[in-house]
């Protein structure tokens, strides 16, 4: 790698990383309205966001929308990708087709076409139906997750596992699980924290009552940002870099990011 | 069972006796796991949770299309008959033109934010993959990754207050003499919200294309002769081909699709398709043309994508007949 | 440097000028530090022109770390080289026109055949007509003439290695580095490319440095060794002169099936006294003075068993043993001997297959060596 290449991937990363900079300046604020630079510094921000009841509750329901939506990936995901993992050929790639349907559709078509089927249902509005349409679009990270630990699973180990006396059970349970263990990790995290801050998907779909922290975000936008508006994206910020750093500790993050095929 | 030398790392303890008992237990209940079930039906059971959760969203874009055919009927506030009614208003009809120039502008916009995504992108992947350090390895990837999980209204938000007139531009500009300036309202504001959007995804899908590359083609190509740029466009850039093209393909469809970034940094004054299909959705109330707008937006989206795809499929293609032609001239 | 200047213009007509012209090369105290650790410590040595000279040494010991520093890709810390009287360690890689065979091979992999082997041609901005014809020219000098429309990744390892060999041959550089090429491939191969590269050589009069760990291949293939250990030059010198004068423990015991006496030099450098005061006559090499420690080299192919209770001829040098262990190897058969006064074993190699049948495990031997066949070092 050359010296031209480092200096170009610096000024780019620089340049993406530099809005998330502002909003950390401006997060600890203590003007009343936002406006750089400020003149006087506070946490107070912070602290705001938490004791105002309507954003708080809404940074509750991101969260609780994020982690149910991951949790739904997990239960209909795994079992998926490990019966789709013994079909072979045109069936195997149609099916496979069809449950990253999330990826192919973009996200603002599948927000009024999940509206659609919400308001038929009657469940529009709910959060729980949130988590739902969020598992639905996300689900292919899970899929692929999965699919790069199966990938780089060494089946000597449960042949092995086999030959010394474990039963089909015990060997999925004491060596396959836990080689899918990371995969899964990866999957669950990267869809739980891309729930959380998902913002064309809920805007659609919620309503007053569980409109969560980014649709709730955009509304006060259009009466102009405050710094509290930016203590709220540096709680996004923050969960990002904790979910990241998690991550990229795995080496399932290795698999998944440097994967074979694309 | 007592161990001669516990302390010997190699040691390790016994799991617990109750968690082998439970495990045995276990085993029984579900027989080794050889329960007599045939394993298309077995298949079938992992498969079919998720195939109907999936489902949910293929209904809604079948009931998206079959509204999209057919016209609305505003006084009864119902569906009229089957029509290309919707269609027509939104590419053809007299009038159309509003819509058109919001497609074409989505598209222009878009292409030009994938252009300049793919050509960032490349070496910030290359850093990423070849950099000796694991600490600036792990910097690249976390930069990368960060943007692109902290969701639209942040990443909207940042540039907000660094574009607006209250931002850093407006700063700068204002300390320079210029006057208090903005960018928010203008396509180079959406162009660059969007490339922050977009380049690290388009970083993240080429870092596999470019972790193919051995190193040692790069050194081969120099003592062959070839300079840096040379080697990078005659080696680098083929070898990256399938990976830029699905990186490309990627980048469009979501910028195509932004709905976040044209509202804020656009100010509303330069919506995209996704700002319209709302407003026709929530503020005429019109599902009719609303579907059919997603419809025509989906279809752009696959479209290009199949164009993209195509192409590299076409240059390939050429590519090889080129070097056959020359292989065979030689063996005359 | 008109001819240089030349070949790097690309407009050199075909067959104009031996490629193997004004190789020379000149290593001149090149050191390369990673931190505290020397990869390449102060190496100087001279490469005649047209020679073909094999770096060896294990891995970690900077055979490789010099080789790329000839060829661009890593930088000295100190020191020169000069290639055919030009000082080329300040030009960038793809200016030094020098050939280069990877261990990876590093084909190109969306290029065909053609495409690889034209390569060079192209950064040489050859006509297409004679880029054609060097191509050609270069798959017939690698007895591949047929390959030339293939993918690189639908043909053969071996024919892999001739694809490379003839992608860094075509621009006719003045130089050939060969960087462990062979390394990867079964044993059958790997011979059949040492042989192809002696004929090359020959051929093209071509100068080439190689690097291996392969003791074998280096006395196979080399018109002279340079041995290597810890980023120093350990020993130069012919085949012959490393495989029969090493100087140094270290280069003895890297090259052949070698045991190593310890002892110390005795009576004017006539005999070298082993443990426990056991005596063995020296061949006359008085280079080291009487009371220096020293080893003798004994090579296993020049010991000889003979039955216990022969006459040992007043000419040969012996030690009583006795066979623990014997191994039919196809060409030869080998022997570990136990020598119960050294408290250790000896190992010894015969090609002879009666002598082999004759002395199984556990018989009473005397392993019997001309003084003139083992070379004497200091340790």
């Amino acid at each position: 790698m050359s010296r031209f290449t480092a200096l170009c991937a610096g000024i780019v990363l620089i340049f993406m990383t530099l809005p998330t900079i502002l909003t950390a300046i401006l997060s600890v604020s203590g003007d009343a309205t936002l406006a750089f630079p400020p003149q006087h510094w506070s946490l107070h921000p912070y602290l705001a966001l938490l004791e105002d009841g309507g954003l708080r509750g809404a940074l509750l329901r991101s969260l609780q929308a994020g982690a149910e939506s991951a949790l739904l990936c997990l239960i209909f995901g795994l079992p998926a990708m490990l019966a789709l993992q013994r079909l072979r050929g045109a069936l195997a790639a149609a099916v496979l087709a069809f449950l990253t349907l999330g990826f192919a559709a973009p996200l603002a078509v599948s927000a009024v076409a999940l509206l659609i089927v919400y308001y038929m249902l009657g469940i529009f509005g709910s959060l729980h139906a949130l988590a739902l349409a969020l598992a639905i679009v996300n689900l292919p990270f899970l899929l692929y997750a999965v699919a790069s630990s199966l990938a780089a699973i060494d089946h000597s180990l449960e042949e092995a596992s086999l030959t010394l006396g474990a039963s089909p059970f015990l060997t999925f349970l004491l060596v396959r699980l836990p080689s899918l263990a990371p995969g899964m990790m990866t999957g669950t995290l990267l869809i739980f924290i891309l729930g959380a801050t998902e913002f064309m998907v809920s805007v659609v779909l919620t309503n007053v009552n569980s409109a969560t922290l980014p649709v709730v975000m955009y509304g006060s936008l259009r009466s102009g940002p405050t710094p509290m508006l930016a203590a709220a994206g540096m709680y996004y910020v923050l969960l990002a870099l904790i979910v990241v750093l998690a991550i990229t500790r795995s080496r399932a993050l290795q698999q998944f990011l440097y994967r074979r095929s694309s | 069972m007592a161990m001669p030398d516990s302390a010997d790392p190699a040691v390790v303890a016994d799991p617990p006796a109750l968690f082998v008992r439970l495990l045995g237990i276990a085993d029984r209940v579900f027989g080794g796991g050889q329960i007599a079930m045939p394993a298309a039906l077995r298949i079938a059971g992992g498969l079919l949770p998720a195939i109907i959760m999936i489902g949910v969203l293929a209904w809604g874009l079948a009931l998206l299309f079959w509204y999209s055919i057919h016209s609305y009927d505003a006084f009864a506030d119902q569906s009229g008959p089957l029509s290309p009614i919707e269609y027509a208003t939104l590419l053809w009809a007299k009038g159309a033109g509003f819509y058109r120039t919001i497609l074409i502008r989505t598209v222009l916009l878009s292409l030009l934010t994938t252009l300049a995504a793919l050509v960032l992108a490349i070496p910030v992947a290359t850093l990423i993959i070849r950099t000796r350090s694991n600490l600036l390895r792990i910097t690249g990837l976390t930069l990368c990754l960060v943007p692109f999980l902290m969701g639209d209204i942040v990443r909207a938000f940042g540039w907000l207050i660094l574009l607006g007139r209250e931002g850093l531009y407006g700063w700068l500009s204002q300390s320079l003499g210029l006057g208090q300036r903005t960018l928010i309202g203008s396509a180079l504001g959406i162009w660059l919200g969007s490339l922050q959007t977009i380049v690290p995804v388009a970083a993240l899908i080429l870092l596999p294309a470019v972790r193919r590359i051995d190193p040692d083609l790069e050194q081969a190509a120099a003592t062959l002769g070839a300079a840096r740029w040379r080697c990078f466009v005659l080696v680098n850039l083929p070898l990256m081909a399938p990976g830029l093209v699905s990186a490309g393909i990627v980048a469009f469809a979501l910028t195509m699709t932004q709905y976040a970034i044209p509202d804020i940094l656009g100010g509303g004054l330069l919506p995209f398709a996704a700002n319209t299909i709302q407003n026709v959705f929530f503020t005429e109330g019109n599902i009719y043309l609303g579907s059919a707008l997603a419809v025509v937006t989906l279809a752009v989206v696959l479209l290009t994508a199949m164009v993209f795809a195509l192409g590299l499929g076409l240059l390939r293609r050429w590519r090889a007949g080129v070097q056959r032609r020359q292989a065979v001239e030689i063996a005359l | 440097m008109g001819a240089s200047a030349d070949i790097l213009a690309g407009s050199v007509p075909p067959g104009a000028a031996r490629p193997g012209g004004d190789g020379r090369i000149r290593i001149a105290g090149i050191s390369q530090r990673f931190g505290d650790v020397r990869a390449v410590d102060d190496v100087s040595f001279d490469i005649e022109s047209g020679e073909l000279l094999t770096l060896l040494g294990p891995s970690g010991s900077g055979k490789t770390s010099l080789l790329r520093m000839i060829a661009g890709l890593a930088k000295p810390d100190a020191g020169e080289i000069w290639v055919g009287g030009q000082r080329i360690d300040q030009l960038p890689t793809h200016r030094r026109n020098i050939g280069m065979v990877f261990q990876s091979l590093a084909l190109f992999p969306h290029l065909s055949v053609f495409g690889n082997i034209a390569f060079p041609l192209w950064m040489r901005r050859c006509g297409k007509r004679e880029t054609a014809a060097r191509v050609r020219e270069a798959l017939e000098v690698v007895r591949l003439p047929q390959i030339a429309a293939r993918r690189v990744d639908e043909i053969s390892g071996g024919q892999r290695q001739r694809v490379a060999l003839a992608r860094a041959l075509v621009y006719r550089p003045k130089l050939l580095l060969l960087d462990e090429p062979f390394a990867a491939l079964d044993a059958k191969l790997r011979e059949e490319m040492q042989l192809e590269i002696i004929r090359l050589h020959h051929d093209l009069g071509i100068t080439i440095v190689n690097v291996t760990h392969d003791q074998k291949e280096a006395l196979t293939i080399s018109d002279r060794v340079a041995v290597m250990s810890e980023g120093r030059l350990r020993q130069i010198g012919t085949t012959v002169e490393i495989y029969q004068r090493p100087n140094s423990a270290f280069v003895a015991g890297f090259v052949g099936t070698t045991n190593l006496l310890h002892g110390a030099v005795a009576a004017g450098g006539e005999i070298l006294v082993l443990a426990d005061s056991i005596r063995v006559p020296l061949g006359g090499d008085k280079r080291l003075a009487p009371g220096a420690a020293a080893a003798l080299v004994l090579r296993a192919e020049r010991l000889t068993l003979m039955p216990a209770e022969a006459i040992i001829p007043a000419d040969l040098a012996s030690l009583p043993g006795m066979v623990r262990l014997r191994a039919f190897q196809g060409n030869t058969t080998l022997f570990e001997v136990e020598v119960v006064a050294l408290g250790r074993s000896l190992r010894a190699e015969t090609t002879s297959l009666s002598e082999a049948s004759r002395f199984p495990v556990g018989t009473a031997v005397s392993l019997t060596w001309r003084p003139q066949d083992a070379a004497l070092v200091p340790v």
